[in-house]
Protein backbone atom coordinates (compact mmCIF):
# COMPACT_ATOMS: atom_id res chain seq x y z
CA UNK A 1 0.00 0.00 0.00
CA UNK A 2 1.33 3.43 -1.01
CA UNK A 3 0.10 6.09 1.43
CA UNK A 4 -0.69 9.34 -0.39
CA UNK A 5 -2.63 11.41 2.14
CA UNK A 6 -3.70 11.21 5.77
CA UNK A 7 -5.86 13.99 7.18
CA UNK A 8 -7.75 14.06 10.47
CA UNK A 9 -9.86 17.05 11.42
CA UNK A 10 -12.93 17.81 13.53
CA UNK A 11 -16.05 16.59 11.71
CA UNK A 12 -17.59 20.03 11.14
CA UNK A 13 -18.90 21.69 7.98
CA UNK A 14 -16.15 24.31 8.10
CA UNK A 15 -13.56 21.58 7.41
CA UNK A 16 -15.41 20.03 4.46
CA UNK A 17 -13.63 22.18 1.87
CA UNK A 18 -10.19 21.28 3.22
CA UNK A 19 -10.98 17.56 3.17
CA UNK A 20 -12.34 17.76 -0.37
CA UNK A 21 -9.52 19.88 -1.78
CA UNK A 22 -6.87 17.60 -0.26
CA UNK A 23 -8.42 14.53 -1.84
CA UNK A 24 -9.02 16.14 -5.23
CA UNK A 25 -5.42 17.40 -5.36
CA UNK A 26 -4.30 13.87 -4.55
CA UNK A 27 -6.54 12.44 -7.29
CA UNK A 28 -5.22 14.95 -9.84
CA UNK A 29 -1.64 14.01 -8.95
CA UNK A 30 -2.56 10.40 -9.68
CA UNK A 31 -3.49 11.41 -13.22
CA UNK A 32 -7.28 11.23 -13.07
CA UNK A 33 -9.05 13.43 -15.62
CA UNK A 34 -11.23 16.40 -14.49
CA UNK A 35 -14.49 14.44 -14.87
CA UNK A 36 -13.22 11.63 -12.63
CA UNK A 37 -11.82 14.12 -10.10
CA UNK A 38 -15.27 15.74 -9.91
CA UNK A 39 -16.88 12.35 -9.34
CA UNK A 40 -14.42 11.65 -6.55
CA UNK A 41 -15.21 15.08 -5.03
CA UNK A 42 -18.94 14.37 -5.15
CA UNK A 43 -18.57 11.06 -3.35
CA UNK A 44 -16.16 12.55 -0.78
CA UNK A 45 -18.66 15.30 -0.03
CA UNK A 46 -21.51 12.85 0.42
CA UNK A 47 -19.55 10.55 2.71
CA UNK A 48 -18.13 13.40 4.81
CA UNK A 49 -21.43 15.26 5.12
CA UNK A 50 -22.96 12.05 6.48
CA UNK A 51 -20.22 11.96 9.13
CA UNK A 52 -20.57 15.68 9.90
CA UNK A 53 -24.34 15.50 10.24
CA UNK A 54 -24.90 12.11 11.84
CA UNK A 55 -21.81 10.51 13.40
CA UNK A 56 -21.69 12.55 16.59
CA UNK A 57 -25.20 13.53 17.70
CA UNK A 58 -24.26 14.30 21.31
CA UNK A 59 -20.63 15.27 21.22
CA UNK A 60 -17.84 16.53 18.97
CA UNK A 61 -15.67 14.16 17.02
CA UNK A 62 -13.19 13.83 14.20
CA UNK A 63 -13.20 12.53 10.67
CA UNK A 64 -10.14 11.01 9.05
CA UNK A 65 -9.40 10.59 5.37
CA UNK A 66 -6.62 8.36 4.06
CA UNK A 67 -5.76 8.09 0.37
CA UNK A 68 -3.54 5.34 -0.92
CA UNK A 69 -2.82 2.99 -3.81
CA UNK A 70 -3.50 -0.69 -3.18
CA UNK A 71 -1.71 -3.77 -4.50
CA UNK A 72 -3.90 -3.62 -7.64
CA UNK A 73 -2.91 0.04 -8.19
CA UNK A 74 -6.44 1.24 -7.38
CA UNK A 75 -6.87 4.68 -5.79
CA UNK A 76 -8.35 3.94 -2.39
CA UNK A 77 -10.03 6.48 -0.11
CA UNK A 78 -10.80 5.49 3.49
CA UNK A 79 -13.15 7.69 5.47
CA UNK A 80 -13.16 6.97 9.20
CA UNK A 81 -15.20 8.28 12.09
CA UNK A 82 -15.41 7.31 15.74
CA UNK A 83 -19.14 7.87 16.06
CA UNK A 84 -22.27 5.76 16.28
CA UNK A 85 -21.93 2.46 14.38
CA UNK A 86 -23.65 3.09 11.07
CA UNK A 87 -23.34 1.51 7.65
CA UNK A 88 -24.26 4.19 5.15
CA UNK A 89 -24.44 1.54 2.41
CA UNK A 90 -27.40 -0.10 4.10
CA UNK A 91 -29.67 2.84 3.23
CA UNK A 92 -32.30 2.35 0.50
CA UNK A 93 -31.71 3.98 -2.84
CA UNK A 94 -34.10 6.70 -3.87
CA UNK A 95 -36.50 6.37 -6.81
CA UNK A 96 -34.89 8.69 -9.32
CA UNK A 97 -37.57 8.27 -11.96
CA UNK A 98 -40.66 9.52 -10.17
CA UNK A 99 -42.33 12.86 -10.80
CA UNK A 100 -41.09 15.93 -8.92
CA UNK A 101 -44.16 16.13 -6.74
CA UNK A 102 -43.84 12.44 -5.73
CA UNK A 103 -40.08 12.43 -5.14
CA UNK A 104 -38.93 12.09 -1.59
CA UNK A 105 -36.13 14.43 -0.55
CA UNK A 106 -32.92 12.69 0.48
CA UNK A 107 -30.90 9.59 -0.27
CA UNK A 108 -29.12 10.90 -3.35
CA UNK A 109 -25.78 10.98 -1.56
CA UNK A 110 -25.75 7.20 -1.07
CA UNK A 111 -26.87 6.70 -4.68
CA UNK A 112 -23.94 8.79 -5.87
CA UNK A 113 -21.45 6.88 -3.72
CA UNK A 114 -22.59 3.54 -5.12
CA UNK A 115 -22.89 4.57 -8.75
CA UNK A 116 -19.76 6.70 -9.15
CA UNK A 117 -17.19 4.48 -7.45
CA UNK A 118 -15.81 1.23 -8.87
CA UNK A 119 -16.22 -0.50 -5.52
CA UNK A 120 -17.34 0.48 -2.04
CA UNK A 121 -16.88 -1.39 1.24
CA UNK A 122 -17.77 -0.69 4.84
CA UNK A 123 -16.60 -2.18 8.10
CA UNK A 124 -16.93 -1.36 11.78
CA UNK A 125 -13.68 -2.11 13.60
CA UNK A 126 -12.30 -1.08 17.01
CA UNK A 127 -15.04 1.57 17.54
CA UNK A 128 -14.50 3.03 14.07
CA UNK A 129 -16.84 3.30 11.09
CA UNK A 130 -14.65 2.83 8.02
CA UNK A 131 -16.01 3.51 4.54
CA UNK A 132 -13.63 2.51 1.75
CA UNK A 133 -13.98 3.80 -1.79
CA UNK A 134 -12.10 2.26 -4.73
CA UNK A 135 -11.34 4.04 -8.00
CA UNK A 136 -9.69 2.13 -10.83
CA UNK A 137 -6.88 3.98 -12.53
CA UNK A 138 -7.79 5.29 -15.97
CA UNK A 139 -5.87 4.10 -19.02
CA UNK A 140 -3.62 6.86 -20.27
CA UNK B 1 -20.72 30.92 -5.41
CA UNK B 2 -22.34 34.00 -6.97
CA UNK B 3 -26.06 34.40 -7.46
CA UNK B 4 -27.68 37.02 -9.69
CA UNK B 5 -31.25 37.55 -10.78
CA UNK B 6 -32.98 39.25 -13.66
CA UNK B 7 -36.60 39.34 -14.79
CA UNK B 8 -37.44 38.04 -18.21
CA UNK B 9 -41.11 38.59 -19.20
CA UNK B 10 -43.05 36.58 -16.61
CA UNK B 11 -40.08 34.58 -15.37
CA UNK B 12 -37.27 35.15 -12.92
CA UNK B 13 -33.86 34.01 -14.18
CA UNK B 14 -31.45 33.10 -11.39
CA UNK B 15 -27.87 32.61 -12.55
CA UNK B 16 -25.62 30.44 -10.42
CA UNK B 17 -21.89 30.88 -10.87
CA UNK B 18 -19.37 28.60 -9.17
CA UNK B 19 -20.03 25.64 -6.88
CA UNK B 20 -23.08 24.47 -4.97
CA UNK B 21 -22.01 22.08 -2.22
CA UNK B 22 -22.97 21.46 1.40
CA UNK B 23 -21.33 24.73 2.46
CA UNK B 24 -23.07 26.95 -0.14
CA UNK B 25 -26.40 25.15 -0.61
CA UNK B 26 -28.08 26.89 2.39
CA UNK B 27 -27.36 30.29 0.82
CA UNK B 28 -28.89 29.13 -2.48
CA UNK B 29 -31.96 27.85 -0.66
CA UNK B 30 -32.48 31.17 1.13
CA UNK B 31 -31.93 33.14 -2.08
CA UNK B 32 -34.43 31.07 -4.09
CA UNK B 33 -37.01 31.31 -1.27
CA UNK B 34 -36.65 35.08 -1.36
CA UNK B 35 -37.19 35.16 -5.12
CA UNK B 36 -40.35 33.09 -4.76
CA UNK B 37 -41.60 35.26 -1.88
CA UNK B 38 -41.05 38.35 -4.04
CA UNK B 39 -43.57 36.92 -6.46
CA UNK B 40 -41.51 34.71 -8.78
CA UNK B 41 -43.65 31.81 -9.93
CA UNK B 42 -41.68 30.71 -12.96
CA UNK B 43 -38.02 30.39 -12.05
CA UNK B 44 -35.33 29.57 -14.57
CA UNK B 45 -32.02 28.42 -13.13
CA UNK B 46 -29.22 29.48 -15.46
CA UNK B 47 -26.52 26.91 -14.79
CA UNK B 48 -24.16 27.78 -17.63
CA UNK B 49 -21.50 28.92 -15.15
CA UNK B 50 -22.16 26.23 -12.56
CA UNK B 51 -19.01 24.14 -12.12
CA UNK B 52 -20.19 21.62 -9.54
CA UNK B 53 -23.37 20.61 -7.73
CA UNK B 54 -23.61 17.93 -5.08
CA UNK B 55 -26.64 16.23 -3.55
CA UNK B 56 -26.93 19.15 -1.12
CA UNK B 57 -27.52 21.42 -4.11
CA UNK B 58 -29.82 18.93 -5.84
CA UNK B 59 -31.88 18.82 -2.66
CA UNK B 60 -32.38 22.60 -2.89
CA UNK B 61 -33.33 22.31 -6.59
CA UNK B 62 -35.86 19.58 -5.81
CA UNK B 63 -37.36 21.47 -2.85
CA UNK B 64 -37.67 24.61 -4.98
CA UNK B 65 -39.30 22.66 -7.83
CA UNK B 66 -41.80 21.12 -5.39
CA UNK B 67 -42.60 24.53 -3.89
CA UNK B 68 -43.20 26.13 -7.30
CA UNK B 69 -45.19 23.25 -8.77
CA UNK B 70 -47.29 23.26 -5.63
CA UNK B 71 -48.35 26.83 -6.42
CA UNK B 72 -48.93 26.18 -10.15
CA UNK B 73 -45.55 27.57 -11.03
CA UNK B 74 -42.51 25.86 -12.48
CA UNK B 75 -38.76 25.51 -12.23
CA UNK B 76 -36.70 25.21 -15.38
CA UNK B 77 -33.04 24.35 -15.68
CA UNK B 78 -31.00 25.98 -18.43
CA UNK B 79 -27.42 25.93 -19.64
CA UNK B 80 -26.41 22.64 -18.05
CA UNK B 81 -22.76 21.97 -18.72
CA UNK B 82 -21.11 18.56 -19.22
CA UNK B 83 -19.86 17.70 -15.71
CA UNK B 84 -23.07 18.99 -14.10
Amino acid sequence: MDLLLQLKLPAILKNLTQFMESVSNCAREQGFDPKKVTQIELVMEEALVNVINYAYPDKDGDAQVICSLDEENRFVIEITDWGEPFNVLSLDEPDITSDVLDRKVGGLGVFMIRSLMDDVKYRFEEDKNILILFVNKQNS
Amino acid sequence: MELTTRSEKSAVVVSIKGRVDATTAPELETYLSEQIESGGNIVILNMSELDYISSAGLRVVLLTAKKLKGQQGDLLLAGLQGPV
